[in-house]
């Protein structure tokens, strides 16, 4: 999960905090990484001490990697599965701690892996 | 996954709100006139508590000349940097003093004394002054997208959509003002003056923040809408002689006076003021707070911050994707707080425990 977000925009505030759930509960099946976008480091370390997380959080300083992304709102969410093939992705806030997005997610987790056991299928022809 | 965004434009639906707004009463108290210029001097003293390596900083100058309200006079500077000089923005014109300390200096310090001329502007938008011109790289410049304020996508789409069946320029912009008045909102939480990052502002569908982001808000969508506009960083330096706690500098230290206005140009009237985060500032904080738009204090500021704005103000600049020279970190949006760099890394120019500056203004004789 390549999760985009700023410390001023207001939902970041508090998706980051049930992402950070979601990744306590799944963090077995799902890696998150956050990737600020256009903050100085002083910022995101001051917001990461009030609002602290366990998975890795980069810098976008010129949000050259949104750009590259096409990324066009804040907070934004890509999920990848194994080839880095977009999965699923979602602009605007989520509760990553509600039960539906956690059904949301574990359908797609079935899915990739019942794909992942086809190209296994086919690698061994 | 059904996607859970929030499509909060209403646009349809403001639009018809300021459609249905009341004839203003006559102006009554808050009635800025130009006539009288007042002259002032700042003071920016930056400080850097934990130097390491290379240490360097930026400073905004007053920079914006407009002739009947704006004149920078000049500036001064002390410091134990290495070098200091002035640099200006090629593109916008933006001055900025680029400070460089000697590595291992202990405690890298600048002062910076800049006087400048500014007065109140009241355009009477019932009567057109003819024609007036703008220069295609002026008019080019300011219906530009930056880097923070597209004017496509949700931003052109949502300045359709308020602008649909106006009938003149005027009408475009004073849409698009009482859209934003109507619908943004001053988030007190915002830091410092906000971001300006208008299309996440839009997608987002929580139009809130400060002067940086519901003033650029109208930047984007006038521009969008075919109108050239910009936004002007710049400082509040003295109180409002109106009576408004909100709208003015409460005292001579006015480091957290920062505060952007912006501008549209219109055919018949020139550069036009125009401040809607003004006005929603004044429904938070005029006392006793949370104000409806139907206070009088709202009503009047509502009416007066589209066409007209208090000199008690300085415009440092209208730049966006400044370049700061020599810097490892990135352009800035805007131009407005004093920057500093240690080591390479940039630092929070809103965090007073690692960046210290202290600005003050006083009014000059001259």
């Amino acid at each position: 999960m390549v999760h985009f977000f700023a410390t001023w925009c207001e939902p970041c505030k508090a998706e980051i905090g049930t992402l950070q759930r979601f990744f306590q509960a799944r963090g077995d099946k799902v890696g998150v990484l956050a990737i600020n976008v256009g903050e100085v480091p002083g910022r995101v370390r001051s917001f990461l001490k009030e609002t602290p997380v366990t998975f890795p959080v980069v810098l976008d300083a010129d949000r050259s990697v949104a750009k590259a992304w096409a990324v066009e709102g804040l907070p934004t969410s890509v999920m990848l599965d194994k080839s880095l093939k977009r999965m699923l992705a979602v602009t605007g806030e989520l509760d990553w701690a509600s039960a539906e997005v956690g059904d949301e997610i574990d359908e797609a987790l079935a899915d990739r892996d019942s794909q992942g056991a086809d190209c296994t299928r086919e690698d061994n022809r | 996954m059904s996607l859970t965004r929030r499509d909060v434009l209403k646009a349809g639906a403001a639009v018809s709100a300021a459609a249905a707004l009341p004839s203003w009463p006559a102006q009554a108290d808050f009635a800025p006139r130009p006539g009288t210029w007042r002259n002032f001097e700042l003071r920016t003293r930056l400080d850097i508590p934990q130097p390491a390596g290379l240490t360097q900083a930026w400073i905004p100058l007053p920079s914006f000349s407009a002739p009947g309200w704006s004149k920078p006079e000049g500036n001064n500077w002390d410091t134990n940097a290495k070098t200091a000089e002035i640099v200006k923005d090629a593109k916008y014109g933006a001055e900025f003093l680029h400070v460089v300390w000697t590595e291992g200096e202990s405690a890298p310090a600048v002062e910076v004394i800049s006087t400048f001329a500014t007065q109140s502007r009241a355009v009477d938008l019932t009567k057109p002054l003819g024609t007036q011109s703008l220069s295609d790289a002026e008019r080019k410049l300011n219906l530009a997208p930056t880097e923070l304020i597209p004017t496509d996508g949700i931003v052109k789409e949502t300045s359709d959509k308020i602008t649909a069946g106006a009938k003149s320029d005027v009408e475009k912009a004073r849409l698009i003002y009482e859209w934003i008045v109507e619908t943004a909102y001053r988030d007190p939480k915002t830091r410092g003056c906000g971001v300006g990052d208008v299309a996440t502002l839009l997608k987002s569908g929580n139009i809130g923040g400060k002067c940086a982001d519901i003033n650029a808000l109208f930047v984007g969508l006038a521009r969008a809408a075919g109108l050239p506009a910009r936004d002007l960083y710049g400082l509040r330096v003295a109180p409002s002689a109106f009576g408004y706690k909100s709208l003015g500098a409460k005292n001579e230290v006015v480091t957290k006076a920062q505060h952007c206005r912006a501008e549209v140009f219109l055919a018949d009237f020139g550069w036009v003021p125009v401040d809607p985060a003004d006005v929603r500032k004044v429904v938070l904080e005029e006392p006793p707070g949370n104000l409806p738009l139907t206070d009088d204090k709202v009503t009047q500021a509502r009416k007066t911050l589209f066409g007209s704005w208090e000199g008690n103000w300085l415009a440092y600049n209208d730049a966006h994707d400044v370049a700061l020279p020599g810097a490892a970190g990135p352009k800035l949006g805007f131009l407005m707080y004093p920057q500093a760099e240690v080591a390479g890394v940039r630092l929070d120019c809103l965090d007073a425990d690692t960046f210290k500056y202290v600005i003050t203004a006083r009014e000059i004789a001259i």
